[in-house]
Order: C-alpha cells, then structure tokens, then sequence
C-alpha cells in the first residue's frame, strides 16, 4: 500500500483510539484520586491528570498496526515504542511523587537509549551553509541531549489548557509537510499518527480542560516528536519550528538559574485575576516565560494566550519550512 | 491582539535570523580560517581556535536572546503601566 495513503489510514486510527480512551482514562484516573486543581479558573476545578498516557496508547497501537500491516523493518518502530513508553514512565514517576528537578530531566535522557542502541538514526546530518556532514561520535550524544531537551521543552511549555495538544499538533503537521517535500513517505506514517492523537486529545484538552495531559502526557509527545525529529532527518528545520518551545526553556532556566520544578519558585510569572483573566506580574525576581511575553501588553483570557502560542508555532513552523528550501540544493 | 502577535513573531523573527546568520558566520567564516604559515602545531591552533570561535558565536546567540527578551518584558510592563 502507498505510505501516504497509510499515513491517512494511521492518523484515522490514532484519533479514533485517543479520542475513545481519553475519558475512560479520565474515570479511571478520577476514581483513583488523580487529579489536579486547574490554577487558572477563579473557581479552580478539579481536573483528572495524566490523560495525555491516551495520546501515548494511541500512538503505540498505531505503531504496531504499522509494523504488521505494511511489514516495514520493525527496528525504527520498536525503538520509537520504547522510547515513548520510558518517557510516559519517568512522566508517571513525577506525577504520582514530584521527582527531583535534577532527577527528571537525567531520567528523560534514558528515552533516547532504545534510538542510539537500536542505531535507527543516521549520523549524516543537513546542516545550512555546510551542506550534508557525517558526525559519527557526535551524533549519538546529540540524540540523547536532543531528546531530553525537546520531552522537557514541551514539558515547560504546558501551563495553560490546550497549550501543549495545540502547539505540538501544529509541530506534528509541519513534520508531515517537511517530510512530504523531501519525498520521505515511509518516515511520515508516524508523524501523521501523532498527529491524529494530538488532535483527539486537543478535543478534552481544549480551554476549559476536561482532561490533563500531566508529565507523563508532556515528556511523552515530546520524546515523540525528538524520535521522529532524528529518525526523519529532519534536525535543522524542527529547531526552527521549535523556537517557541526551545526560547520558552531557555528563558525559564537562565531567569532562575538552573533546573527548577514548579513548586520551588515562589515568585510567579502569571497571576489570576478575579475576572477570569490573566495577567504578567512585575516581579523582578519571578521568571521570564513565554507566557510572561504574551501577557506584558495586558491581561487576556487563557485561550487567547494559548491562541497565541499557537500562532507562535505556526509562524515558526513556516520559518522552519522556508530554512528546508533554503537548504535544499 | 494583531499588534501584540506581530511584535511576538517578529521576536521568533530575530531568533530564525540570528541562527542562520550564526550558522553561516560558523560554517562560511570560522571553518574556513587557515594560518599563513604550516609547522607542526597549524592544525591544532586552527582546530582549537575555530572551536572557541563557534562557542563565542554560541554564547553572543544566548546573551542576545535573553537580553531582548529582558528588553521586550520590561518596555511593554511599563508601556502597559
């Protein structure tokens, strides 16, 4: 069968999959007391967490559908399952017992172990200006830090309801086309599956949030979208269209001078206020976020912050697409 | 909203710009520095001086992305003010 075709079939099964899981979990998570306040409604609704482990079941039921279905080399598929499925684990850990934030981001690396050790990577990297290099001893280091980053980024990038199911959708789509043009049909199968999961699980996430996605959600997509990143080859124009997520970590972490979980910074970036909106505050020692950025020209509503994220990553996106043509010869 | 998300892409703007200019300053000027004279030790200084060289260019990135960010927060607080 066609791989773009497939690639159509897959995103039809992995949204239909999280789409039906999604509030099952979501029961299943509520009858075991896991859940969270939603921080931003005056009200501050309890929500059920760690319902982003649907875009991970819908992601590996898609995969292994994959793999008997079209009877494609098992290797890339089995590392990418193992490397979603350690990532929701160190994702689990943090949910139910707050890991250390030295601890978490160490764990996130072990995601890239099943990429490096199967060897389903290419050490031939496109860089601009340099055209294609091999970097044989450099490239394995850089899948495991490459990684790590990205799960956290995306992690980072979470505050608000919608935010990562959003932006990362917008990351999935702009996969599918960088590998569209360059003729990689094969490679597109799973970004299209994680495509149609994000979608799905947008459906719940969605302000006002029926679900979280949680840590275990967050670091999974985002050691997803860092698998599929190096298995596609397509390293350079995802930096690009990551700039949002990556500027956003990068601000977070040089503002409070190192890996710092959430509950350990006393000084917020955002505050509520009694009228359902959101505003910067102009404390000099709470962090500079993205969300920080969008917010200091006034207060607006959560899913007008998280419309702007969104624009953000589409406009990256297109930065990103601009840097593949410019690249290629 | 259409102005806050103007000012917004055009930050994502700046970053595009300053990594394929960066890039091109590694890749077009600093790997293609030599030294006029050859001994023993040529390689070793053009290999280490291209390495710091790149890493200075990696560091001003850094510096020039936080301090506009720290710019475009506190001009737009106190506009806003």
């Amino acid at each position: 069968m066609d791989h773009t075709v497939f690639s159509g079939i897959l995103f039809c099964v992995s949204f239909l999959v999280t789409f039906l899981v999604t509030p099952l979990l979501a029961r299943v998570n509520k009858k075991l007391g896991v859940m969270g306040p939603d921080v931003h409604k005056v009200d501050k609704p309890r929500i059920p967490e760690m319902c982003g482990l649907a875009v991970t079941l819908g992601l590996i039921s898609s995969a292994i559908i994959a793999m008997v279905a079209l009877q494609v080399e098992a290797r890339p598929i089995v590392a990418f399952v193992l490397c979603i499925s350690i990532a929701a684990a160190v994702g689990i850990a943090d949910d139910l017992g707050p890991l250390n934030s030295r601890v978490k981001p160490a764990l996130t690396t072990l995601a890239a172990v099943p990429i490096v050790l199967l060897g389903t990577y290419s050490p031939y990297m496109a860089i601009p200006f340099l055209g294609t290099t091999r970097l044989t001893i450099i490239y394995p280091i850089l899948v495991i830090v490459a990684i790590a980053v990205l799960a956290n980024a995306i992690n980072m990038m979470n505050p608000f309801n919608g935010a990562m199911s959003g932006t990362c959708s917008v990351l999935s789509l702009a996969m599918i086309v960088y590998l569209l043009l360059l003729g990689r049909s094969t490679e597109m199968i799973l970004p299209s599956a994680l495509l149609g999961s994000l979608l799905a699980f947008h459906w719940y996430n969605k302000c006002p949030a029926k679900v979280f996605s949680g840590n275990a959600g967050d670091l999974s997509v985002g050691a997803a979208i860092g698998a599929l990143v190096v298995m596609g080859r397509i390293e350079v124009p995802m930096l690009i269209a990551m700039i949002p997520h990556i500027t956003n970590a990068f601000y977070l972490l040089s503002s409070v001078g190192g890996l710092r979980e959430r509950r350990e910074m006393p000084h917020r970036p955002t505050r509520l206020l009694e009228d359902g909106r959101i505003e910067a505050t102009e404390d000099g020692k709470a962090p500079i976020t993205l969300s920080r950025l969008i917010l200091s020209e006034g207060a607006l509503r959560e899913s007008e912050i998280v419309n702007i994220m969104i624009a953000m990553t589409i406009a990256s996106s297109l930065l990103g697409l601009l840097t593949l043509l410019l690249m290629r010869p | 909203m259409s102005s806050r998300l103007a000012s917004l892409i055009a930050l994502i703007f700046f970053v595009w710009l300053s990594i394929v200019f960066g890039l091109f300053i590694v890749f077009r000027v600093i790997f293609e520095i030599s030294l006029p004279w050859q001994n023993a030790l040529t390689p070793t200084i053009v290999s280490v001086s291209r390495v710091i060289l790149s890493a200075v260019v990696g560091v001003t990135w850094l510096l020039t992305w936080w301090k506009l960010a720290n710019v475009y927060l506190w001009r737009k607080l106190k506009k806003h003010d």
